[in-house]
């Protein structure tokens, strides 16, 4: 694989994993305990997915088709972070599941910080700090969740962690290590060890980042995905 | 069935700009300061505050006679 389309791949895993991050937040907005929760989240996928597009529109420039990345492709096609292929199962869930989802997307987004390309570097920027924010969201909401169910919360991390280190496991080691930094807070609270990564399988796409197609019922809730909707 | 917890009041006070006068806008209740913060930040975002703040009620000293007791109420 030449170092474009390996450049390219890493911005389609980060542009899809907050498209499905972003469809998700919309799908479970109403399990916010408040108004400020309900705002938070549509907050959440507001960025995410206008982290999306403009991803998309990078991957354009380098060569792309614009309408088949935003509407084209199938579930099969979707190189989003696995971590986000169960639907949460608790409030607990849903962030830890954010918070992981946004810690990997946020360690690649630091290193293209430092990408040659202007626009790129500042794009990146732009979406990290818009991570780092939601993160501190979720991570509050973390450390007052472990007062009253601690055993979820850690079970929680237990069963998600090892599929995100996977993932950024395919990455540059300076997002590993940006990733490990991040988790070092979940960790902590919870005090918990550094769980093994997934293995990666002979079914594993290392283009798309994951092994199998988005699940169905996940590939149900992203919305925007037909071409007849943009007629 | 929604667990309960333990949540505070914060209270949020904005700016504008520099010229202006630090003013109370409203009120978030949270569970911890990063929740809070999250909430005044996406529910009083009419304006690109210059600056935006919380203050947990909490925090809040009354001014009242010698011995007399008051219960601050979230504005």
């Amino acid at each position: 694989m030449d170092q474009t389309t390996h450049f390219n791949n890493s911005l389609l895993r980060l542009a899809d994993t907050k498209l499905v991050l972003g469809n998700i937040c919309i799908a479970t907005v109403f399990n916010g305990r408040s108004l400020g929760d309900f705002a938070t989240m549509l907050a959440i996928a507001g960025t995410s997915l206008g982290a999306t597009r403009a991803l998309y529109r990078l991957l354009e420039t380098a060569g792309e088709d614009y309408s088949w990345l935003e509407r084209g492709r199938d579930a099969s096609q979707i190189a989003s972070i696995d971590v986000l292929d169960t639907a949460p199962e608790s409030w607990a869930d849903l962030m830890i599941t954010i918070y992981l989802a946004e810690a990997a997307s946020c360690a690649l987004t630091r290193k293209l910080e430092k990408h040659a390309d202007r626009i790129i570097a500042n794009q990146s920027k732009m979406i990290s700090k818009e991570s780092i924010f939601h993160m501190a969201y979720c991570l509050g909401w973390i450390k007052t969740l472990i007062e009253y169910e601690s055993d979820t919360v850690q079970a929680v991390v237990l069963k998600r962690l090892p599929s995100a280190l996977r993932w950024v496991d395919q990455c540059e080691p300076q997002v590993k290590e940006q990733f490990v930094d991040s988790i070092n807070a979940l960790l902590g609270l919870n005090h918990l060890e550094m769980p093994v990564a997934l293995d990666i399988t002979s079914q594993w796409n290392s283009a798309l980042g994951r092994a199998h197609a988005l699940p169905s019922s996940l590939w149900e809730i992203v919305r925007f995905k037909d071409p007849e909707l943009a007629r | 069935m929604k667990q309960s917890y333990k949540e505070e009041f914060y209270e949020i006070f904005a700016r504008k700009n520099s010229d202006d006068t630090l003013q109370h806008i409203g009120s978030v209740k949270a569970p911890g300061q990063e929740v809070a913060i999250a909430h005044a930040w996406n529910i009083y975002d009419e304006h690109a505050w210059s600056e935006l703040c919380i203050v947990p009620l909490s925090a809040v000293v009354a001014v009242t006679e010698q011995g007399k007791q008051v219960k601050i109420k979230p504005i």
